[in-house]
């Protein structure tokens, strides 16, 4: 199981990267999409949307079925990877290159208080 | 506690993610379920569903039995490995289940039913045999396991694979079986595609299916095996019926097999319910999200909900099997509610894939065809194109160009307007757009000894439009309209040697039951004209 260790993680599957200007990068984890299966469809929040940690935020779903991805973090969107909604299937190839938005947090050192890889993979039991 | 199949460890050594199944542990998928889609719709794929069930019935009475358990009629079947579709049913008229029935030879057939109802049929069907037929066997066949192999390419493949199958099964036509050393091999399938679905003792599963696979075909798992079913247009028990559910409401009436005094279970509630809603696919026009099983369909007629969704890989867009009002027909624009939005969608009649080429209008290519009932607005457009049917075609009407021309276009325009003493009689007009491309009437008699049949007369598409679907979707537009006006049979004539016409009405259920010699005559010469019948399902009235 592919769970890189500078990366942070919550227990519904999103990971966060911290990048050099303070924001957020969010995505869904390896495991997360070997659950779904196939992406066919992709549904991202707006720029300038502002998120409460844990709201709802974007979509994604498989050929199987549909889940959402929520704001691990309370911040503002600041930035959408377009790519994704175009070809949903780059989330399966790559779940860690194929991020999904960039956030400008509330609290800079929240992100400080999720699962860390270890933590992630006891959650998700392999 | 799952069960496994005899193919259990091979799935797992192949690395396939594994799911529950109706207590079956089955797989999903070998990596990617949809390359495993296209290698059945392009190439050949092998599904392992041993997990199905085998029941094999016996004994002198199993004719007379299975014809009062299945609401099909396995008296159709005469030729030995001739197979039946049909449905199980409650004495309610609810779905049991639905089965495959194969003809083996005198005083035995062989049932295919599903997984999960397996338990169930067996002992439903050992009730009846005690009631009706004390003394026939019934034998569950867990001794035996069941490899589908599907795909343009696939018998070709089975043939190499395993030495000898190609004498048995060269000639055997779609829907019968023949018998091959210690396998049962079966033309029928769940995909929409050609193959065979093989039986075969389950201490040779292994042995085969690596065979197969080294003859290249593709492992595939069930995740493929639901969106090919559902491309297919074909029902998903516990989805898209169930116990609750009327196979009349389900899109399954052509299965029950109603001709004749044949007594059925279930046979006097079917008849006494009707039929309450129609069944048939949408096609997604907006994105923002997939179709599934329970969103809410709004439709003109009210409110309908979808009983299987997906994402179609052939068509690339989201697909849906639903159950909604009746008088909604292909053709008709709806809305689906996904999350907190409604989506634009379109009904079409399934299939929507057969044998890899898509068989509905997708938005765009070509145009979505809308058919609606013409008003007095519409005289104009409806006479050019009445003028151009005469003339292109004049053995195929009764009417001909002349007296039409003479005649003023009021004449035309009462027929468009609503006769409150002829409630039942319509026109329809196919649009492109705002171009009217194909036509077709519907008129009712209505004296109390005529009034459960209608004429359909006048058919015509635009000859540079023919072949593309528009005369079928007139038909079917013309079905749903006399399904809700209760009429019990719809008649018209043909004009002898007009295969075209009489292939689309064909296809829609009609059958020819007569032929008027020299019914019409045209340059001299007279033509023959065949009577062709379609008997509707009972319906209750719409609701509101």
């Amino acid at each position: 199981m592919n769970i890189p260790a500078d990366l942070r993680y919550t227990s519904s599957h999103e990971w966060l990267r911290r990048e050099t200007d303070g924001s957020i990068t969010v995505g869904i984890t390896d495991h997360a999409q070997g659950q779904l299966g196939d992406l066919v469809f992709v549904e991202l929040p707006a720029v300038g949307r502002k998120l409460g940690a844990g709201e709802a935020c974007a979509v994604v779903e498989s050929v199987k079925a549909a889940s959402d991805v929520y704001a691990p973090i309370g911040g503002t969107v600041v930035a959408t990877n377009e790519a994704v909604p175009a070809a949903p299937e780059k989330v399966n190839e790559d779940a860690y290159a194929a991020w999904l938005f960039r956030l400008r947090p509330d609290d800079p050192a929240a992100m400080d208080a999720l699962l860390d890889a270890r933590g992630y993979q006891a959650v998700i039991g392999e | 506690m799952s069960r496994s199949t005899p193919l259990n460890a091979l799935h797992r050594a192949a690395g396939a993610r594994m799911v529950d199944f109706g207590g079956w542990d089955m797989p999903l998928h070998y990596g990617s379920q949809l390359d495993e889609h296209h290698a059945v719709r392009r190439g050949a794929g092998m599904f392992d569903v041993s997990h199905m069930r085998v029941v094999d019935i016996e004994g002198p009475a199993a004719r007379a039995f299975l014809r009062r358990a299945i609401a099909n009629d396995v008296a159709r079947l005469v030729e030995p490995g001739k197979a039946l579709y049909g449905c199980l049913l409650a004495p309610d008229g609810g779905v049991v289940d639905d089965l495959i029935v194969y003809f083996v030879r005198d005083g035995v057939y062989r049932l295919v039913v599903n997984a999960g109802t397996a338990d169930g049929d067996i002992a439903w069907l050992s009730s009846l045999r005690d009631q009706h037929a004390p003394g026939l066997a019934i034998r569950p066949r867990p001794d035996l396991a069941i490899i589908a192999v599907q795909g343009p390419t696939a018998r070709g493949k089975v043939w190499r694979a395993l030495p000898g199958s190609e004498a048995a099964t060269a000639a055997l036509k779609p829907f019968s079986a023949a018998v091959h050393g210690d396998c049962f091999i079966a033309r029928t399938g769940y995909t929409g595609e050609d193959g065979f679905e093989i039986v075969m003792p389950a201490a040779r599963a292994e042995a085969n299916w690596t065979a197969l696979a080294g003859a290249g075909v593709r492992p595939c798992g069930l995740g493929a095996r639901d969106t090919l079913r559902l491309e297919a247009g074909m029902n998903l028990y516990g989805q898209d019926m169930d116990a609750k559910t009327s196979p009349l409401d389900a899109g399954l009436a052509w299965t029950v097999d109603l001709s004749g005094e044949r007594d059925f279970v279930g046979r006097a509630a079917l008849v006494a319910a009707g039929q309450r809603r129609v069944f048939l696919g949408l096609v997604l026009l907006d994105g923002g999200g997939v179709l599934r099983a329970h969103q809410t369909v709004h439709t003109s007629h009210g409110e309908g909900e979808i009983t299987s969704g997906t994402y179609s890989p052939t068509m690339s867009r989201s697909i849906a099997l639903a159950r909604l009002p009746i008088g909604v027909a292909a053709g008709d624009p709806v809305e689906v509610a996904v999350r907190d939005k409604r989506l634009r969608a379109r009904v079409v009649k399934p299939p929507f894939v057969r044998a890899g080429q898509v068989r509905v209008p997708l938005d765009g290519r070509p145009v979505a065809i809308d058919v609606r009932p013409l008003t007095a607005d519409d005289v104009a457009a409806y006479r050019a194109l009445r003028l151009r049917g005469f003339a292109e075609h004049p053995e195929a009407f009764t009417s001909s160009a002349d007296e039409e021309s003479g005649k003023p276009p009021e004449s035309l325009a009462r027929r468009l307007a609503r006769d409150p003493a002829r409630p039942h009689d319509a026109v329809y007009g196919a649009f492109d757009g705002a171009t009217l491309v194909g036509v077709a009437g519907i008129d009712v008699d209505m004296r109390a000894k005529t009034r459960h049949k209608g004429h359909v007369f006048g058919m015509y598409v635009a000859s540079e439009r023919a072949g593309s679907g528009i005369g079928a979707a007139l038909v079917e537009r013309l079905i749903a309209h006399a399904t809700a006006a209760g009429l019990r049979q719809l008649v018209l004539t043909v004009t002898a040697g007009n295969a075209a016409a009489e292939r689309v009405y064909a296809r829609a259920g009609f059958v020819a039951c007569g032929r008027e010699p020299q019914a019409v005559v045209v340059a001299g010469r007279a033509h023959d004209k065949i009577t062709m019948v379609l008997f509707l399902p009972a319906a209750s009235a719409p609701r509101s």
